[in-house]
């Protein structure tokens, strides 16, 4: 490189440095220029000048010296130039006086938007759906997640109802979208809809997607889904509900009476004092009792409220299933119709609930056959039936009943042929053992048994002959071992004492029988302590009642029921009603607190009676006064007895002449 | 045979269906599924789709409501008493039973 090729290139270089210097200076003395005038001219010229460029002279010299100072300077180092540039011409500034221009300067106004952040939390990922409760199970995850995979379906009805609610949402959309992006109007608007569908997804969760879909069913779905299996279970527990409510809504639409001031259970009046019974409610069922008789009665310890009523095959219509067993439900009081229908194939004569299983309800058929129904099903047919075979029964099962305990519980079943077999409830194919009952070999045909109390082993039984037998089951002497005679006719009803009070009456029994008369009989002699023949017609059916010790139940043919009451009169009932119309009652049942008794008639009904409460609250000395009934029982009973055989006048007794019939049974009239 | 038991179920359906609709005071009776489609309803078809749509709302809600208060808790019946009448609501699993019962003037 020649030097004259250098120096023109640092001339070169020069010039260029000088117009980035002229450039800075300008900015300099824009910056500077109201510092340095203000100070000389303060006084004469106003604060708020605009600054002024300075004339070129003053810039060459400083060029010159700037030149002069650094003749190789790069423009790197211009920066350092500029300050001592200004520190000169400040110096050199204060004595010019220099004319200033006034010139508008428009700024350009840039406005930076803030910088956006655009973060990740890590906490949600997904498009906000509306509340989620994160302990909430799947299925009602099922409702609120449809946004999320829910697709907008083609169909423009729900679109459109769509596009006219958020239109305001969605018109800044809409601008912001049609221009920036440029799209043709048409698909901007498939834009806005996909967006405000998925807008009103996420506002509109909770709604669920019921209001978007609405689709027709045809008749053919709906017939479908009706036969589907789901929706009858569904329906058998929905139309319950519905209607439970519905029968108990008029009465609790009262609380909006503000000025009857009555309790909202208007049936809390009470008994008169003198009234002993008072009528509740009848359960009948026009479909299912019409025409059925009344077979067999229990109410549930479980469940105390509801009650099992068993009945006959229905000779008028041939087309319903003959074996009918209906649970009721006292506990609503206007609801007509039953909890529960079962149906068998042959006519039910006895059931019972099981005590130790709180859904299975047991019957025992016409044909001998046993079944087993479960409430957890929706199906009205047995779940289980004994076979019809010579192991089991084949005759009418008359009774039933559950022994035992939890763990180990047995149904013992009696039938009209003499047998007695005890079954395992979970396994009913056959017996788990089977007894004929016969006594002095003669087979007995059982009508009626009572297993004593909580007693296994032991057993009474009546007879269609009319005696009525103790037996055991297992042990030395498995069998009947002891007849009571006295009755004249089929025994129709048999009752075990069950009260515990201070004196134990459990070895007394009560018969009635189709001869008109109701006895009582100790277990332990084997005549009847005493002969209730207050009847005209046969007895259908005897209770003790499980809460008082001298009070019992009767019911006959004629439709009349007594209430006894020993410590009061022995041989007159302490109420007697007979029922209107030609109603001949079948069976009759004390409920487990003693409280109310159930009637069955031979027309399907079931009459339901409330008892005065000096019936159901024993007194401490009601079972010594029933201790000192028996005696006087028994004196009778020897007294007749003496009569009988001797023409002397016994000691006194309270009764007036008796007249004895026969020799095996004693009665006293009180004329 | 299970064919005749799903005829004999269903007899019974309708039984029970016919029972509650001729009930003293029943106005309407609508099941509907789910999905917001009826299956049965004895009231006009209009009023059925927004009474439909807007007590599924509803039901939704105070079940949402009830779950929230306490996760073990479910809504199991639900009872709209108004100046007119009552509706009442029976929610299930898959379906929705809406009663409409007038209130008893005494």
């Amino acid at each position: 490189m020649s030097n004259e090729q250098r120096k023109a290139e640092l001339e070169v270089k020069r010039a260029k440095l000088e117009e980035i210097r002229q450039k800075k200076l300008q900015q300099e003395k824009l910056r500077t220029a109201p510092t340095t005038p203000m100070t000389p001219n303060l006084s004469s010229m106003p604060i708020n000048l605009l600054t002024t460029p300075r004339e070129d002279a003053d810039p060459d010299r400083i060029l010159q010296e700037v030149g002069i100072r650094q003749p190789v300077s790069l423009p790197a180092s211009s920066p350092s130039i500029s300050p001592g540039s200004t520190t000169s011409q400040q110096k050199r500034r204060p004595p010019t006086n220099m004319a200033l221009q006034i010139c508008q300067q428009t700024t350009a106004t840039i406005s930076v938007p803030p910088k956006e952040l655009v973060t990740y939390s890590k906490e949600v990922q997904t498009i906000e759906s509306g509340d989620k409760d994160p302990a909430a199970s799947p299925i009602q995850h099922d409702h609120l997640q449809w946004d999320d995979e829910f697709q907008p379906s083609a169909s423009g009805e729900h679109n459109r109802l769509v596009y006219v609610t958020d239109d305001e949402d969605t018109m800044s959309l809409d601008d912001n979208t049609k221009p920036s992006m440029g799209m043709s109007l048409a698909s901007a608007t498939e834009l806005k809809r996909t967006r405000s569908l998925k807008h009103q997804n996420k506002q509109l969760s909770l709604q669920g997607q019921s209001s978007m879909i609405k689709q027709e069913l045809t008749n053919d779905e709906r017939e479908h889904i009706l036969k589907s299996e789901q929706f009858q279970d569904f329906f058998s527990r929905s139309s319950r509900l519905i209607e439970r409510s519905l029968w108990e809504s008029p009465r609790a639409f009262d609380i909006f009476k503000d000025y009857s001031g009555r309790d909202l259970d208007g049936q809390n009046e009470k008994m008169d004092v003198g009234e002993i019974i008072k009528f509740d409610r009848e359960f009948f069922d026009e479909r299912w009792t019409r025409h059925r008789i009344v077979t067999c009665i229990d109410t549930s310890t479980y469940h105390p409220e509801l009650v099992l009523a068993s009945y006959s095959q229905n000779d008028e219509s041939t087309h319903e299933s003959d074996g009918v067993v209906l649970i009721w439900n006292t506990k609503y009081k206007s609801k007509p119709t039953p909890e529960y229908v079962f149906n068998c194939q042959s006519w039910v004569t006895s059931c019972v609930f099981s005590k130790f299983h709180p859904n299975i309800v047991l019957g025992g058929t016409y044909s001998g056959q046993i079944v087993v129904w479960d409430t957890r099903t929706n199906k009205r047919t047995p779940v289980q039936r004994t076979a019809l075979s010579a192991s089991s029964h084949t005759h009418p099962v008359y009774c039933l009943q559950v022994i035992g305990t939890q763990n180990a519980n047995n149904l013992i079943s009696i039938s009209n042929e003499g047998k007695m077999c005890s079954w395992n409830i979970e396994m009913m194919t056959q017996p788990q053992e089977s007894m004929d009952l016969a006594y002095r070999t003669k087979p007995v045909a059982a009508t009626r048994m009572v297993f004593p109390g909580v007693e296994v082993n032991n057993f009474i039984i009546g007879s269609e002959e009319g005696q009525a037998y103790s037996g055991s089951r297992h042990g030395n002497k498995a069998g009947i071992q002891d007849s009571y005679e006295g009755h004249f006719g089929p025994i129709t009803g048999l009752s075990c004492h069950n009260v515990n009070g201070s004196v134990d009456f459990s070895s007394l029994f009560l018969t009635s029988s189709f001869d008109w008369s109701v006895k009582l009989w100790s277990l332990k002699e084997n005549k009847p302590l005493n002969s209730f023949e207050v009847n005209s017609d046969y007895v259908t059916d005897v209770r003790w009642s499980p809460v008082h010790p001298s009070v019992f139940l009767t019911c006959d043919i004629t439709g009349r029921f007594d209430i006894w009451n020993l410590n009061h009169d022995s041989e007159l009932p302490l109420l007697s009603t007979t029922l209107d119309g030609n109603v001949a009652l079948n069976k009759c049942l004390w409920s487990h607190n003693g409280q109310q008794i159930i009637l069955g008639d031979d027309q399907g009904k079931l009459r339901l009676y409330d008892v005065n409460e000096f019936l159901t609250n024993p007194k401490q000395d009601d079972f010594n006064k029933l201790s000192s009934t028996l005696q006087e029982f028994k004196r009778n009973t020897l007294d007749a007895f003496d009569d009988n055989h001797s023409t002397n006048v016994p000691t006194t007794t309270t009764n007036v002449p008796t007249t004895s019939t026969t020799s095996s049974t004693s009665v006293s009239h009180n004329s | 045979m299970s064919s005749t038991v799903v005829s004999t179920q269903q007899a019974e359906i309708e039984e029970t269906m016919k029972r509650i609709q001729t009930h003293k005071g029943v106005h309407g009776f609508v099941v509907m599924s789910n999905d917001g489609s009826f299956v049965r309803s004895t009231i006009d078809n209009s009023t059925t789709m927004s009474l439909t749509g807007l007590i599924r709302t509803l039901s939704d809600k105070a079940k949402s409501c009830v779950r929230d208060l306490d996760p073990q808790n479910d809504l199991t019946f639900l009872r709209i008493r108004t100046k007119k009448q009552e509706i009442l609501v029976a929610p299930d699993k898959d379906y929705l039973t809406i009663v409409l019962q007038a209130n008893e003037q005494h």
